[in-house]
């Protein structure tokens, strides 16, 4: 399969699903994301998916390829998803292409790529504070993504990097944009729990 | 024999079940399936931009949404073209789902599955499709112009342009003292069964089979494209027609989209999914039929012998042509009639329209070709001052005359030959049923009352019984009761019992043992389907002659049984005897058990076919060379070209000249079609066929706008007729021969709605005194031309 559709960013919001933690309450019935103790950047997601009448306990890795992609493989009761989702260098589009095999791959693409556009929106907007009074704080600190940048959910990511991260500004940028590709790895996830988190909401 | 069968009104067997509500429909199958509603296109002509689902996410049971982009392999071919033809030259079929375009209004654009059929149509709503509109082109004039394509590949929209002659008919039209030249027209309308088109299908993964129930004419056609399509044994794809509510045509398309779209989900999905065509889906998507206009030159003399016939019609095939070119085939060969025609030319071009697609519904173009040689023979009648009817009686195929070359090719590729008829003594006794030689003075009593009264007759010959074949299989069971089995379907016409007529006449056993299924690939994997009047012909003939093998090995077995010569044997109630000697016999159950040796008993009576049971033969093996175990034959009957039935039709009517409402007040029908196997039957298919006729010549027409909407899509709107609006024919019948078939038989499902238009028109035109050139006439329409009659 493969879809492209344009997505708008509240601030932050890439930075703030760098962060393992942050991704994880973002994702409706996620059951754990963790990264690789040693590792390549590489993320270990356990969640609870649905598309449609598709639904059931997935697990998968997301890794990523370079700056603006990831890989996303993985499976579970609701299929096997080898996919890679690649944002352009502005962040206003992604594109995610390959294959979704297992009742996943029964829904029609139509249905994947809408779900996979949704969640994108929802996941991309769940990064937003619910209310301006109790997150204000959160909020000044989404506003700055080269903290979050430096901080644990980069970390990983510069372990990760395929070239050693250089210091300065471009080292900098490069780890931001990577971060980026890592959230994507949710807006990947979030496809199939969205209907879950609807329900919860 | 004790009983004969054949000949006998017996009651249909299948009555009970069907008049109690026990009729087991595609919609009685599959309650747990999943539903299926499909995302039909609006616009007539369109580009598809995309197709947007997100909002059907939200809808609780949704399973899975399907457009072109997920069709794999050969499903996202276009379906077959059905019929080829050499003069087809521009061939157009559709994709199970819209590929980029939409050429009708209706046509699938994307296909939802969900837990059931309302969840699935409430998805269906939220599935936002972007069209680009493109130019439509509708009706027969839009399409002749050509301003814009229906298929931007197919020049001028014409798919298909043909010619056909006897003899010189220019050069004869020439030469003739009299000459008219004048335009006639039919409209578009739709076969509109009872039950709509369904599917359900369900992929049974430890048989690694794919059993598909569909409402359709040809079970066997279903299964040979999907098996194509799917890549799948034969063998794996088991079709099966239940009870069908009527098909009058349409339901011999195949395979509809939907009947690879439902089955391929069901594989898909591992679940079984049914879909059930609703009304308005019938309207968009099932076939329609009827659309033509011609040009006619006449050339006759002062006798109103016809000289030279010439005729030019344009055919409106709809959006696509998987039929190919047959009907207007079938308009160009059947429309000389019951006439002696020396020269006759006729040339034909099917355009594309970006409408319904057009298939056969009963009659299959021609009602059409009746209607132009009809208003002919009516014209040559008023332009010499003659009687209509003796016009007619002039022009007759003598009955020595058959068989009779058209020198043309008929729609089955094989020749137009008429092998046999009596048409004068048809039109005898038409005038005699109808009153046509005292209709004079019912008319000026009538009209001392200031009412309108006219009368109409119309002709037609109606070849039927087309080949390749059909096949049957007959088999005698240990416990006495003969199963038989045909390929082709059943709509309700009565096939359970007419073939068990048969078999039971030609196995010597009663009615009641005889028990037979159609439609059902499991039982009969060979067979070509129901349409042009041929089953009764072409399975009849296959079942007459597989009974005809088992009577033989039946004889056979019980001689040895009996110690006595097979010729001195004969079959009666059931039972093998020697002739003359009821006593010395044995039943047919046990000449089963007899036929089949065993090792092992599973009965007492099958004790008798075990091997120590009576001394053997040492030297011939239990089942002989040339023999097979059991008491069964399959045997197909294969005709060498089509046989033709006939008949003429004669209407009075009163046409209320302040309102231009027509009362039809007497409807006669004369019907040859050869030897009757349940006259009962065939007069119930007459009082159908004449049902249709008058509801096509007064009431049903399907009302397309400029832009190709469908404005009468429902029964609120498309005015089929009540019982009320159809006339009780009074029928008579003669029983000509076919030379062609063991049976002599022809066939007679279509031939009741023929000639409505073509009678009724007539009936009309002298009832009203103006011009009746087109059909349907609406009393508005009517109304209007007795306007323009007084205006002048």
């Amino acid at each position: 399969m493969k879809t492209t559709f344009p997505v708008s960013a509240p601030p932050g919001a890439w930075a703030a699903l760098a962060d393992p933690q942050r991704l994880a309450a973002a994702l409706p019935n996620c059951r754990s994301v963790t990264r690789d103790a040693d590792g390549d950047g590489t993320l270990h997601v356990v969640t609870e998916v649905a598309v449609a009448s598709v639904r059931g306990l997935w697990a998968g890795t997301v890794t990523p390829v370079d700056a603006d992609a990831v890989h996303v493989r993985g499976s579970g009761a609701p299929g096997a998803v080898d996919l890679v989702v690649r944002a352009d260098p502005e962040r206003t589009s992604l594109t995610v292409e390959g294959t979704v095999d297992g009742a996943l791959g029964t829904v029609g693409a139509a249905v994947l790529a809408g779900a996979i556009r949704r969640m994108a929106e929802d996941l991309l907007a769940a990064t937003e504070p619910p209310t301006p009074a109790d997150s204000r704080g959160h909020e000044s600190h989404s506003d700055q993504p080269e903290a979050t940048g430096s901080g644990p959910g980069a970390r990983g990511l510069e372990l990760g990097a395929a070239e050693p991260v250089a210091s300065g500004t471009k080292g900098r940028r490069r780890v931001a944009r990577g971060a980026g590709g890592a959230a994507l790895v949710g807006v990947v996830i979030a496809v199939v729990v969205r209907r879950a988190r609807r329900r919860a909401g | 024999m004790t009983t004969q069968w054949f000949g006998e009104a017996v009651e249909r067997r299948e009555d009970q079940r069907l008049l109690t509500g026990a009729g087991r429909f595609l919609d009685d199958a599959g309650h747990d399936a999943l539903g299926v509603a499909f995302v039909r296109s609006p616009h007539a002509h369109a580009r598809i931009i995309g197709v947007d689902v997100v909002d059907a996410l939200d809808v609780d049971g949704l399973v899975a949404i399907y457009t072109w982009d997920d069709l794999p392999g050969r499903l996202a071919d276009p379906l077959p073209l059905l019929i080829p033809h050499p003069d087809l030259t521009h061939p157009r079929t559709q994709y199970a789902l819209a590929r980029g375009e939409v050429n009708h209004v209706g046509e699938p654009v994307a296909m939802v599955v969900a837990a059931d059929r309302y969840i699935a149509e409430d998805a269906a709503e939220r599935v936002v499709v972007d069209y680009e509109p493109l130019p439509a082109v509708v009706g027969i004039g839009s399409a002749r112009a050509a301003e814009h394509l229906v298929h931007a590949d197919v020049p001028g929209n014409v798919a298909a342009v043909t010619t056909q002659e006897l003899g010189d008919a220019r050069t004869a039209i020439a030469a003739a003292p009299r000459v008219l030249e004048f335009d006639l027209a039919m409209e578009r309308s739709l076969s509109s069964p009872l039950e709509g088109r369904g599917v359900h299908a369900h992929w049974d993964p430890d048989d690694q089979r794919l059993r598909i129930r569909t409402s359709t004419q040809t079970s066997t056609g279903v299964r040979a494209a999907v098996a194509n399509i799917f890549g799948l044994p034969d063998v794996a794809v088991e079709v099966i027609t239940p009870d069908v509510g009527g098909g009058f045509g349409t339901k011999v398309v195949h395979p509809y989209p939907e009947e690879v779209l439902v089955p391929w989900a069901a594989r898909t999905l591992g679940r079984e999914v049914k879909w059930v065509e609703d009304r308005y889906e019938h309207f968009v998507s099932a076939t329609h039929e009827r659309g033509q206009e011609h040009h006619v030159r006449v050339g006759f003399d002062d006798d109103g012998t016809i000289l030279g016939l010439e005729v030019e019609f344009w055919h409106d095939t709809g959006a696509y042509t998987p039929y190919g070119i047959v009907l207007p085939i079938i308009t160009a060969t059947q429309l000389p009639g019951p006439y002696r025609h020396r020269h006759y030319r006729v040339t034909f071009t099917s355009l594309y329209t970006n409408t319904v697609t057009c298939t056969p519904y009963r009659g299959a173009g021609r009602p059409q070709g009746c209607f132009v040689m009809e208003r002919t023979m009516d014209r040559i009648a008023e332009e010499l001052g003659l009687d209509r009817a003796e016009v007619r009686a002039r022009n007759l195929i003598g009955p020595d005359e058959f068989p009779y070359d058209f020198d043309m090719i008929f729609q089955d590729g094989r020749p137009l030959i008429y092998d046999s008829g009596d048409y004068p003594a048809v039109l005898e006794r038409l005038r005699d049923l109808v009153g046509w030689d005292g209709f004079g003075a019912e008319r000026e009593a009538a009209a001392a009352e200031g009412r309108h009264l006219g009368i109409g007759l119309a002709c037609y010959v109606e070849g039927t019984g087309v080949g390749p074949y059909e096949g049957a299989h007959v088999h005698v069971e240990t416990n006495g009761r003969v199963m038989v089995a045909t390929g082709l379907t059943s709509q309700g016409q009565g096939h359970e019992t007419v073939f068990a007529q048969i078999v039971a006449d030609e196995l010597g056993v009663d009615l009641g043992n005889v028990f037979v299924t159609t439609g059902d690939t499991r039982r009969f994997p060979y067979a070509v389907g129901t349409y042009a009047s041929r089953a009764a012909v072409m399975s009849g003939n296959a079942v007459a002659l597989a009974a005809r093998q088992v009577r033989a090995k039946a004889i056979r077995i019980a001689a040895e049984a009996l110690e006595a010569a097979p010729d001195d044997l004969d079959i009666e109630s059931g039972v093998v005897h020697v002739r003359g000697a009821l006593s010395r016999g044995i039943p047919l159950a046990q000449v089963a058990v007899l036929s089949n040796p065993l090792r092992y008993a599973f009965s007492k009576e099958a004790q008798a076919a075990t091997q120590f049971a009576s001394p053997p033969d040492p030297d011939v093996p239990p089942v002989p060379d040339d023999e097979e175990p059991g008491l069964e034959a399959r045997d197909y009957y294969s005709p060498v070209r089509s046989t033709f039935a006939s008949g003429m039709h004669a209407a009075v009517v009163e046409v209320d000249t302040d309102t231009g409402d027509v009362d039809v007040l007497r409807y006669a029908v004369v019907h040859d079609c050869g030897p009757l196997i349940n006259p009962m039957i065939v007069e119930g298919q007459i009082h159908g066929g004449v049902a249709q006729g008058v509801a096509g010549a007064l009431y049903e027409r399907l009302a397309y706008d400029g832009a190709g909407n469908l404005t009468n899509a429902s029964f609120m709107d498309f005015l089929m007729p009540y019982l009320s609006e159809v006339p009780t024919p009074i029928v008579g019948h003669l029983e000509t021969p076919s030379p062609l078939n063991p049976l002599g038989i022809k066939g007679a499902g279509e031939a009741g709605v023929i000639p409505g238009s073509a009678c009724l028109a007539a009936a009309i035109e002298d009832a009203a005194g103006v011009r009746i050139d087109r059909m349907p006439i609406s009393p508005p329409e009517l109304w209007s031309l007795l306007g323009e009659r007084a205006a002048t």
